[in-house]
């Protein structure tokens, strides 16, 4: 766990992800709404542009 | 028996085919899904192979443990798609017609459309695209020893837009292990503005790359490769040297697709980026990298178009309105 030691969350994450696109994603399981979500998102700065 | 017929068996296309095959009754469908091998690569782990986190045992699988029963897997290189007769034509095993045909063949690297890269490539030019790339750049970083670290993407659209800058952080986590990160500069030369496409990452990944002392070279637009001298050179006239260069070259969709008269000059093929159809193709679908929709082209937006399809497809099936719009994002 040495790698990128302030992002450790971030390895975490990729490790799970790898096991989910494996186990889930090919599988073709539906994992929420395709449309994007908004929480959280500069939308002010979309419209600026 | 009705005929759904899958092109490429990567992420977009095994989803479709295990969506599809949920929905669609064995005794009326039949599902075929053609590719040219029995390789399923995990993409995202390309990235980590060069520094030794990721080993082939981890990141290669077979494409035919990932599809559900009920689905036919045929193994052979496309040649020709034909909307007009629907059909597709593959290089050994013969020609396929279909009711509904889903495209899903990705995009892949060519070095050789930059000139001076496909010579130079391998004689201290890598790239991590590939596995077999991936493979051969862990031995060149294993016997760096010092010098100028060139990391560049030719130009846009490519796979993963973040992944370049990614390469270059491990870079720098990678010789710091090695205790010889002061030997090494690192350089990140890129055809964008700035670090990345949107302009709040960019703020945050620029402060990064000062952090870790990454210099950038923005809007360099790369037109030759001399590894005599070891100088990229862009169209401007500007020069980079290095020591070692991990290139990113122009990203081209599927040829076939080109050779079928079917995509535009890079490979990949117009479809309504809501729907994901090509004009006047009823029942032709597109999803993934293979695609000219403006979005990244990574397998999280496969994923979401592939919900976009599996309902629309349905509905095109059923005689109802397809109401599902893609919205190209990947998080």
């Amino acid at each position: 766990m040495g790698l990128l030691k302030d992002t450790e969350m971030n390895h975490i994450s990729k490790l799970l992800f790898k096991w989910a696109y494996f186990n889930l994603l090919l599988c073709g399981t539906w994992l929420g709404p395709p449309a994007m979500q908004k929480a959280g998102k500069r939308l002010s700065m979309i419209k600026k542009k | 028996m009705k005929k759904l017929v899958i092109l490429g068996a990567g992420c977009g296309g095994t989803m479709m085919a295990n969506k599809m095959r949920k929905h669609l009754d064995r005794n009326e469908w039949n599902i075929t899904i053609i590719d040219k091998d029995n390789i399923h690569d995990y993409q995202p782990g390309y990235l980590f192979v060069p520094f030794g986190i990721n080993t082939e045992r981890e990141i290669r699988k077979t494409k035919r443990e990932f599809l559900k029963p009920g689905i036919d897997f045929v193994i052979s290189e496309l040649v020709n798609v034909d909307w007009d007769k629907q059909q597709v034509t593959t290089a050994t095993r013969g020609t396929f017609s279909y009711d509904i045909l889903i495209m899903s063949t990705g995009c892949d690297v060519r070095p050789e459309e930059v000139e001076g890269l496909g010579e130079t490539w391998g004689k201290d030019v890598y790239g991590y695209y590939r596995f077999d790339h991936c493979v051969d750049l862990k031995k060149a970083l294993a016997g760096f020893e010092g010098g100028k670290l060139v990391v560049n993407i030719a130009e846009m659209p490519i796979k993963c837009p973040v992944a370049p800058l990614e390469f270059a952080f491990l870079a720098d986590w990678y010789f710091h292990t090695r205790g010889i990160r002061d030997k090494v500069e690192i350089e990140f030369v890129t055809p964008l503005t700035g670090a990345f496409t949107k302009p709040v990452a960019t703020a945050v990944l620029t402060s990064a790359c000062e952090q870790k002392n990454i210099k950038i070279t923005p809007n360099f637009a790369l037109g030759s490769v001399d590894g005599e001298r070891k100088v990229i050179s862009s169209y401007d006239g500007t020069e980079v040297d290095y020591d070692m260069l991990v290139s990113i070259p122009p990203n081209f969709g599927s040829q076939v697709m080109i050779d079928s008269g079917i995509s535009d000059p890079m490979g990949y093929i117009p479809v309504d980026k809501h729907t994901l159809q090509p004009k006047d193709r009823p029942n032709v679908w597109v999803l993934g990298d293979g695609t000219n929709v403006p979005t990244s082209k990574a397998g999280a937006v496969a994923h979401f178009q592939a919900d976009i399809l599996e309902e629309n497809i349905m509905a095109y099936i059923n005689g109802e309105a397809q109401h599902a719009r893609s919205d190209g994002h990947a998080l």
